[in-house]
């Protein structure tokens, strides 16, 4: 897996924002054709076969259709990680792709949020591209609702899958996120929703960062299908960011980058990656992972990120 | 007479586990667990940095009298003469 990261331009102005998209970021660096080209070619010699998009907000890239364009030529399928507020032209070209080429991943604004501004938007994304759109949230603070998402997809008949992420502390910058001592309140939730969706068979899959203890033990027969994507994080996903540097992830992009290279494949980048990774890994993100029966066994103790954060180092 | 200080390096840092303490040394890209005892001799000499005050904690911690109590840091030090700066 590998993400390619078009632009830090967004239209949106998300708090726990990973990419430092939100807040004050006045960067707009958006990635070159020919840099787009060399991360196909580095996609092909990893042997990956799907392009995932990100940004940002990749739809802002004055080339995204193009983008688009050549990766399918190729033969990738496409992966649009966006937040919704898609441009009319850009939407009705997304609608008209294949249903088997593209899949969209929205993060979507809480019906109830005081500031929803792009909501409608969001909306009319969800109304034109329907099986192709899986809702998603990231998750910030513990008093967040999770039952929507379930409307969502009964409304605009949407891909039966919720896609639930943590949002994780970027090294070095002040972004909200999801505190570790929150993590069992939202594994309440998280329950919740699997309640609800269970009558749907709606899936519902993890992003990283989620970790087993998280939830009761007389829940995990419930969520035994969630619980494979638990407690496995912090492999590098790998991120190619428009100026042409591979990070870990983006809470990790103060930690460690590696320029692209013509000869690098995915695997030689992870194995770097990790290696510099290795001394924060003996520990979890609770001073109790240690102590825990599933540390390095079915988990590997959480967000790095944060766990760079508890040794209060400079880590650079 | 100067009092007799101590400090991290630069570069070290730690998590407070459970059962003990990780230290972490940036430079060379290490860590390494410390269990209790030892780790509680760590906690107090990483947070002060005058040998003295930590010596009169650590020997009330561990109930050991003043020498002993000298001897069991000064070991302690010893192996972690790597991770602590001494002054005086
Ligand atoms: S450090 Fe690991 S869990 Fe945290 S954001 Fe990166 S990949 Fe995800
Ligand atoms: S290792 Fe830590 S994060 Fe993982 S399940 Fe155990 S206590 Fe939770």
């Amino acid at each position: 897996m590998a993400n390619l990261s078009l632009t830090d331009k967004c239209n949106k102005q998300c708090t726990y924002c990973f990419a430092g998209s939100g807040n004050n970021n006045t960067n707009n660096a958006f990635m070159t054709i020919d840099l787009f080209q060399t991360a196909l070619n580095y996609l092909k010699r990893s042997g990956i076969k799907q392009v995932r998009l990100l940004g940002g907000e990749p739809t802002l890239h004055p080339n995204f259709v193009n983008f688009v364009d050549i990766a399918l030529e190729n033969n990738f399928e496409i992966m649009l990680f966006t937040n919704g507020l898609i441009n009319a032209k850009t939407l009705k070209y997304l609608h008209e792709l294949p249903l088997g080429k593209l899949k969209v991943l929205m993060n979507t604004i809480h019906p109830n949020e005081k500031n929803n501004s792009g909501q409608k938007q969001q909306e009319k994304t969800m109304k034109l591209l329907g099986k192709k759109l899986i809702v998603g949230v990231n998750i910030f603070n513990e008093s967040q609702d999770l039952l929507y998402l379930l409307d969502y997809i009964q409304k605009y008949q949407l891909k039966n899958e919720i896609r639930l992420g943590i949002a994780h502390p970027i090294l070095g910058k002040q972004n909200a996120y999801l505190h570790p001592k929150q993590y069992k309140t939202i594994g309440e939730k998280v329950l919740a929703l699997k309640i609800k969706v269970m009558k749907y068979n709606t899936s519902l899959t993890f992003d990283c960062g989620f970790v087993p203890c998280m939830f009761a033990p007389e829940y995990h027969n419930i969520l035994r299908n969630e619980l494979k994507n638990t407690g496995k994080c912090c492999e590098p996903i790998l991120d190619l960011m428009p100026n042409g540097k591979f990070i870990s992830c983006y809470p990790l992009s103060n930690f460690h980058s590696m320029n692209i290279k013509e000869q690098s494949t995915s695997n030689e980048i992870k194995q770097v990656f990790n290696k510099q990774l290795e001394p924060y890994k003996l520990s979890g993100i609770f001073p109790y992972c240690k102590t825990c029966s599933l540390f390095n066994n079915a988990c590997n103790g959480g967000c790095i990120s944060y766990r760079i954060q508890r040794f209060k180092i400079e880590y650079q | 007479m100067q009092t007799a200080t101590i400090q991290l390096k630069q570069g070290i840092g730690y998590a407070i586990e459970e059962n003990g303490v990780t230290i972490l040394n940036n430079r060379l890209h290490k860590s390494e667990f410390i269990s209790y005892p030892d780790a509680a001799i760590w906690l107090v000499l990483a947070r002060n940095n005058d040998l003295k005050v930590s010596q009169k904690m650590i020997s009330a911690i561990l109930n050991l009298e003043k020498n002993k109590c000298n001897n069991y840091i000064n070991s302690c030090l010893n192996n972690w003469k790597n991770y602590f700066l001494f002054n005086g």
